[in-house]
């Protein structure tokens, strides 16, 4: 038996995780009234704070999640406006090959260097912010994945 | 495979089947867990709402990924707590630290505690020991306050409030016995106030 009053640590486990004590811990408790009161103590907090009222959300929360969700698959739905943007893009990539079939043969003829450069040069400008998007919305999302 | 497996699996297919009244029961069914997190991480009362709504929305967008590892309550439970966590950092709130945690420590193991000990208990009877405690705990840091609740209010597991936390064991004992500690220290210090 240990002769010395038990620790704070020692009585909240013998008040919590009686399991877990050890053995002079229980024996300690057993015949001493100090200890026991301490224990008791930590019984009674543990008591008074189940008996605490529960807090409530002040707010219909299933109407509120519902009409959210709602909101945002309505919001989904009507947001038509990437797909338009890609259809006619391919409408006039498609439009424009079959009509300049003949011309766009001639901008290939890589003998002009200005061409090049052109080309490439718009190619590169185009693809530089794209590619940056990308990376900056992929980071974002694995952020967001973190939280979830 | 959990106890609440069966009816936790069946519920999910029917919200996935787009049941929109499955929903509504999970939402009936948890909004005690999940507000008992958001009141306790969450002290302005006007965000309370938002987080809420965003809490649900996002269990309704990751149901699919649940792969009932744990119960599923205890998994939105996680949800919240990491959406009102996320809230916290981001508004860069003290989520930990006790305030002069060397007050507590001289009440507990200091004189106070021999002198007042013996009509700790008695005093506690006497009062409105409830109204008493949620002062003390509305006193702790929100993540304090959290583990208090679910462990001592809620009556989670070690293991459930692991999972919604992510706290490590240890790390979770030793939160708990320092909240403990901190509301029996409040309450002494008020014991003594009064005993004037
Ligand atoms: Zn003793």
């Amino acid at each position: 038996m240990k002769l010395t009053h038990l620790n704070e640590s020692e009585i909240q486990q013998y008040s919590f995780d009686m399991m877990d004590c050890d053995q002079y811990v229980i024996e300690h408790m057993n015949t001493c009234d100090y200890c026991k009161k301490k224990a008791a103590d930590y019984l009674m907090i543990s008591k008074g704070i189940k008996e605490m009222p529960e807090p409530t959300f002040d707010f219909d929360i299933e109407e509120l999640v519902l009409e959210g969700l709602h909101t945002s698959s309505r919001s989904k739905e009507r947001n038509y406006l990437p797909y338009s943007l890609i259809a006619l893009g391919i409408g006039i990539a498609t439009a424009s090959l079959y009509f300049f079939i003949d011309n766009l043969a001639a901008l290939f003829i890589f003998d002009n260097p200005f061409m090049v450069f052109l080309i490439v040069g718009i190619a590169i400008f185009i693809s530089i912010p794209i590619g940056l998007d990308m990376v900056i919305s992929f980071n974002k999302k694995l952020k967001i994945m973190d939280y979830l | 495979m959990n106890l609440n497996g069966a009816t936790d699996q069946d519920q999910v297919e029917r919200i996935l089947q787009g049941e929109t009244k499955a929903f509504s029961a999970l939402i009936g069914n948890t909004k005690g867990l999940v507000s008992q997190i958001v009141h306790r991480m969450i002290g302005n009362v006007e965000d309370r709402k938002d987080i809420a709504q965003e809490i649900y929305i996002k269990v309704f967008h990751n149901l699919s990924s649940f792969r009932f590892h744990s119960k599923l309550s205890t998994w939105i439970g996680q949800i919240a707590y990491r959406t009102c966590l996320n809230y916290l950092e981001k508004k860069k709130l003290v989520l930990y630290s006790m305030d002069r945690p060397e007050d507590s420590e001289e009440l507990i193991t200091g004189k106070a505690i021999a002198l007042s000990v013996d009509n700790l208990e008695e005093w506690l009877q006497k009062k409105q020991l409830s109204q008493i405690l949620d002062l003390a705990v509305e006193k702790l840091p929100p993540l304090y306050r959290t583990i208090i609740i679910l462990f001592h209010q809620e009556e989670l597991t070690y293991n459930e409030i692991q999972e919604i936390t992510d706290l490590p064991s240890g790390t979770l004992k030793n939160y708990l016995y320092r909240a403990r500690k901190k509301l029996k220290a409040d309450l002494l210090a008020q014991y003594k106030k009064e005993d004037l």
